[in-house]
């Protein structure tokens, strides 16, 4: 132990060793919390008009593809009468491009299933063409839209990419899943419907 | 006196930001272009060495340094530790810097911040060991 030369002294050696018990207490909070879920959160005022169990809304946005924004408007209706797949993502955040092989591999494989995949892609900090970028990086060969203002996001109520949504032929939400997620969760979550249907 | 204390209050303030960049979601402020993104740095493979968030790898730097910094005005030694201490720091930011630019292609301006304490943290060593 150090030698104290006086009061002073002895306050900063006990003032020294308050980060080390500072950085002891946070080790032990981490290894005791388990890891928030890999979302990137977005700037959205929260008007959530949409739930789980609840009816999904309809939306008219333009659709884009791997050369860019197109002038035609895709028009969402819930009640499409087929299971609906929709993902929220923006091109610059690295769980959505994480996670765009296993949506790629979930829609080679349930495409054929009557399973309709939508990806809505937000335009904060980013653009159009950034977007398509993506789009064509990740081989999105199933209905992609433009989200500029992240007006479907707050409809969906969507508080960070990637967020995922199964809706059902009637257009009522199934689920609503946040962040990064295996395949075997997507694919067992729209197991669960495709048998009981 | 006064540069060991100002070293110790730069340490502390980079020990409570590198917590904060440990545990906490990434604030919307700092989220201002595609190439200015907290998220896109913090979230990158980058984001964690040897499966340890490399935020931790500061708030462990910031700690000792705290520490060192304390003692410095009464423990040669801990002068001491405080130069080598800093040279590491240095080569750390610099390694740091150099992912986030040209591996991530990306700038996270609180990790910047805490690059900035950490700096300060060697410069005031300057001036403890002169």
């Amino acid at each position: 132990m150090p030698k104290n030369k006086g009061r002073g002294a002895s306050v900063k050696t006990y003032l020294a060793f308050i980060p080390a018990v500072v950085l002891v207490a946070f080790i032990v909070y981490l290894v005791a919390t388990p890891p928030s879920p890999s979302l990137t959160t977005v700037t959205t005022t929260a008007q959530t008009s949409v739930s789980v169990g609840g009816q999904a809304s309809s939306f008219s946005l333009n659709l884009i593809d791997g050369q860019g924004l197109k002038d035609q408007k895709f028009d969402f209706n819930p009640a499409s009468g087929k299971l609906v797949f929709m993902d929220f993502i923006h091109e610059w955040c690295v769980h959505c491009n994480n996670m765009a092989p296993i949506i790629e591999m979930l829609y080679t494989n349930y495409k054929d299933k009557d399973v309709v995949f939508i990806t809505v892609a937000g335009g904060q900090n980013t653009d159009a063409q950034k977007t398509a970028n993506y789009i064509r990086k990740h081989r999105v060969s199933w209905t992609a839209v433009f989200d500029p203002q992240l007006e479907v996001f707050r409809k969906y109520g969507v508080r960070g990419t990637p967020t995922y949504f199964i809706i059902d032929p009637k257009g009522l939400i199934l689920v609503k899943l946040e962040g990064e997620q295996t395949y075997g969760t997507l694919a067992q979550e729209l197991d669960k419907y495709l048998r009981h249907r | 006196m006064i540069a060991s204390y100002g070293a110790a209050a730069a340490s502390l303030a980079g020990l409570v930001l590198s917590i904060y960049l440990t545990i906490a979601p990434t604030p919307q402020f700092c989220e201002i272009t595609s190439f200015m993104s907290c998220d896109r740095v913090l979230s990158s493979p980058y984001a964690k060495v040897m499966g340890v968030p490399t935020a931790l790898y500061g708030a462990g730097w910031f700690a000792a340094a705290s520490t060192a910094a304390f003692l410095s005005s009464e423990k040669r030694w801990a002068a001491r530790f405080l130069v080598a201490w800093s040279l590491l720091g240095i080569l750390g930011i610099a390694a740091l810097i150099y992912v986030e630019l040209v591996l991530i292609n990306a700038l996270c301006i609180l990790c910047t911040a805490a690059h900035v304490l950490g700096l300060a943290v060697a410069i005031l060593t300057f001036f403890i060991n002169r």
